[in-house]
Parts: structure tokens; sequence; C-alpha cells
């Protein structure tokens, strides 16, 4: 499991197709990780929080809300 | 009454070729919003209100109304947002514009947003729609392209971004309020009532929100007028609806009919081949999973929200669910019970408690271990969760079990602990 946020490339890949990030593009972001990814690792969790100055508490809980959101990988995938 | 379609919102859709500019250009597309451009953001909201134009989401609010109440707010930038969170129980019009007539939807969303005055424009996908999302994002850049979205609209100085948001499965999030929440990366939960979005919504800027069926409305009535639009249906509530019909029916469809010009139990028939078993009909959702049950001599309402509501139960999102002599309604209050408990966001307790207790005690009657006194438990948690909620889920969810309990009172009575189960 990546421990960086340089070291996941999906989401590394993202932020340069998108540009610069706004505060609406939150919840899309963490959808297109996850698509990407199959979860969202907890040091992109990290990154958007310093990025956009946003509370990872909140992020967090936006994270874990959805039943289409994880943030670990599956089990047997670990 | 005579039931037959009025094709309007759903006139180009099998003819023309979705998700192709050109093609829905060469059909008269676009036309509105030049038209909405050149007459200017009053002239385009008074139009539409006079059209009398109701929110086709569930709610009825009026949408020129709702444009007026965010443009004269001071704050910049708005928000323009288009809920395509489709999940209401029973329900499949907007899917239906969403993919056969993609460019209607996104005209009408860029002629609310002028008329707002919004510059920022989101559509939020139901999960289920992802590959729908993915055509749409492709319209939209080929839209930005041909110079119909991004700066500069059409030479008019308006300029309007449009995001497309994919849901991740959960039903509140199509609750305006949560869907605010959801796409301020929050966890979505509904908040109590004013501010409303137009006054404080998005990030606490002002915020339009419209359903996908009420978007797809406004370039015809910006093009053909107001009074065209009031020729059809009725005169407090013109146009015409998107009625879903699912459940115990031959053929699920989506139909457009003008506003009640057809009743519930002709629409049956007309629509979708009548019952699935050949059976009459017993009971009917008229407006989605949260609707209250109609039945007997209330099957002949117009599919219109007062006559509905004045016979006991709302159209919504005139998702209508049909359910035929010999579905149990206990069964039925059970699922639906399931999914509304799954689903409650657990920001307020009436719902987050309310809706398990209810589905618990309703598998005691299902299972046959049911007591007396549970029924009218089962009337006084539906009661409080109705009064004391924050948002309207939490109103509406009891709503089937009040009105089966009312309806059908010996179907629940038959399966108490030791009734006979001769009455079903």
């Amino acid at each position: 499991m990546p421990t960086e946020p340089e070291d996941c490339q999906a989401y590394q890949e993202i932020l340069s197709r998108w540009g610069p990030l706004e505060q609406d593009d939150v919840f899309r972001l963490l959808g297109a990780v996850q698509d990407a990814c199959g979860h969202v690792p907890r040091p992109v969790l990290e990154d958007v929080s310093r990025r956009l100055r946003r509370p990872l508490a909140e992020l967090y809980g936006a994270a874990t809300a959805y039943p289409g959101l994880r943030t670990a990988p599956p089990e047997g995938e670990r | 009454m005579s039931a037959a379609e009025t094709k309007v919102l759903t006139r180009r859709i099998g003819v023309i070729t979705p998700f192709d500019l050109a093609a829905y250009r060469a059909d008269g597309g676009y036309a509105a919003l030049e038209k909405a451009l050149s007459a200017g953001r009053d002239a385009v909201t008074q139009e539409v209100k006079r059209s009398g134009l109701l929110g086709r989401g569930g709610a009825g609010f009026p949408t020129g109304l709702k444009w007026e109440m965010t443009a004269r707010e001071g704050a910049e930038p708005k928000y323009l947002l288009c809920n395509a969170d489709e999940g209401e129980l029973g329900t499949h019009k907007d899917r239906l514009l969403l993919g056969g007539d993609p460019c209607r939807v996104l005209e009408g969303m860029t002629i609310a947003a002028y008329a707002a005055g919004a510059a920022k424009g989101i559509i939020y996908f139901n999960e289920e729609f992802r590959a729908l999302a993915e055509q749409w994002e492709r319209l939209i850049r080929q839209a930005e392209e041909e110079g119909l979205l991004g700066e500069d609209i059409m030479g008019s100085g308006f300029g309007l971004t449009v995001k497309t948001c994919l849901g991740r499965g959960l039903y509140i999030a199509g609750e305006e309020m949560a869907l605010i929440s959801s796409l301020e990366g929050k966890r979505p939960t509904s908040r109590p009532k004013p501010p409303f979005p137009t006054q404080a919504g998005l990030f606490g800027l002002p915020t339009c929100i419209n359903n996908v069926e009420t978007l797809a409305n406004v370039p015809d009535i910006v093009w053909r007028g107001a009074d065209w639009f009031l020729s059809m249906g009725l005169p407090d509530d013109p146009g015409t609806r998107l009625v879903s019909l699912s459940g115990d029916v031959k053929e699920q469809c989506v139909c457009e009919i003008a506003v009640g010009s057809c009743t519930l139990a002709e629409a049956v028939p007309a629509f979708a081949g009548g019952t699935r078993g050949g059976r009459p009909v017993r009971a009917v959702q008229p407006g989605g999973g949260t609707s209250a049950f109609l039945a007997g001599g209330a099957l002949d309402t117009p599919i219109a929200s007062r006559p509905i509501a004045e016979a006991g139960s709302s159209l919504g999102t005139a998702g209508v669910t049909v359910y035929e002599e010999g579905h149990s309604l206990v069964d039925a209050v059970v699922s639906i019970m399931e999914y509304y408990g799954r689903e409650s966001c657990g920001r307020c307790a009436p719902c987050r408690i309310g809706t398990v207790r209810m589905l618990e005690i309703l598998k005691l009657i299902q299972a046959g271990a049911g007591k007396p006194e549970h029924l009218e438990q089962l009337r006084r948690i539906g009661r409080a969760c109705v009064l004391g909620s924050t948002c309207g889920m939490g109103e509406a969810f009891p709503q089937p079990v009040l009105s089966a309990l009312k309806l059908f009172p010996e179907e629940f009575e038959s399966r108490l602990v030791g009734a006979s189960r001769a009455v079903r």
C-alpha cells in the first residue's frame, strides 16, 4: 500500500490531468481515485487535506460514508 | 378520459442520435439558448415563471421563482446543480432523458444557469449511470469546443463551466441538502432549512438545484413561449409529466402524458400492458417508494400533483409502482422499509431510530409473531417520524406503512399471533 501521495501514481495522473484543484472537486476526486486504485488511500486524503486546507477528519468522513468508496483495498488484496 | 401520450420531452428519443450536437442543432436544438441570450436574463425568468413550470424532482417548487431567488442573492459565484441522482424506487425517467436526449438537458441547464446568474454548473449522476456520465463528459467537452459552454457562450458574454460528478451509491445524496454536503466533500447528510440553497448552498454560495426533467422542459418553454406550455396539462400544474410504471405490470415503461390527462387505473393497461398476472390492481404507490398507497376508488385519480395529494398520497417523482391482487402489502412494506432503513443518513433521531424499529415490528408481523399492540406502535412511530424528521425522506418513509395500515388493516390483523390466515 502506498505511504506517500507520490506513490499513488494514478492520483498524480488525475491531478495533472485536472489542473488546479477547486473545493468543489473533492468528491469527484475521491471517486476518480477510487476508480483508478480500487480504494482511496489515506496518503491521498492527507494530500487533499493539505492542498485544499480541509480537515482530514471531514475528508475521512466523506470517504467512509458511501457504499461506493473505501479507504482500504478489499480483503484478500491487502 | 382516454390515455394517450403527449410527446414533448421524449419526442426526439429514438429519433435523433443522442450525444450528437450536430444532429440536435439540425433539429432545432440551441435555438432556445440563442433566443434566451438575446432576450436577457429577466425576460427568460419571467417567461418561465409565467409558464407555471413546477419542479419535477418531487417537491414541485416553481422553477422560475427558484431562478429569481438565486439571481437576486449578492454572493458570487453562483452554482446551478443538475440533480441526476435519480434513486427513488420505481422512478426511471431522468435516466431516459439523460441517455435519450442529453443535449436537451444540457441546453436547459445552460439557460437555467443564465437565468439564475450561475457561472458554475455541476451535474450529479446516480452511481448506476456511470456509462452515461462518461458520455456526458465527452458531450460537455464538445459543447465547449463549439462555444455552447465555457467563456462567452454564443458571443453573449455569458460564461458557464459544467463539471460532471458520479454519485457513490447513497440514496440520501439525492436530497438537495445532502447533495450539497456530498459535493462539499463532507459526509452527506440533510440539514434543516432555512437557509435555503438559493441563499446559502454549496460552500455557502447561492445555489439553484434543478431536476433533470425540470431542465429538459426549459428549452421548449423558452422557444415556444409560456402560452404553449400552459395549453397542456392543468392550469395550476401545466405541461407534461414523465410517468414511470413498474411493479406488477407486464412491461415496465416510462410514458409522457399531459398532466392530469389520464388516471392511475387507465395508465396501467394503456402504457404498461396491464398487470403482470392479469389480476385487478390492488393498490399503487403513485410517487416513488415513500409515497402512500392508493387503492379502490382513489385509483381513478388523474395523474397530477394536487388530485393525488387530495386523494391522500403524493405524486413526487411520478414513479408509479403497481401492486396487483394477491400481492401481500405486508411483504411490500417490509421490503420498502428495508431499503429506507439502509439509506437513512442517521443525522436525526426519528428517521435513524424509526426506520429500524418499524422494520423490526413489521418483520415480527410478517413472521406471524406480531401482536395487536404492534399495529398501534407502528402508527405512533410513523407519525413521530413524519413530524420530527429534518428532511423529506424522514417525513415520507413512514407513509407506505401508515397508508397500508389504514387501507388494508385486515391483512395486518390476519398475520398477527393466533389470527386466522383466511383473510389475505
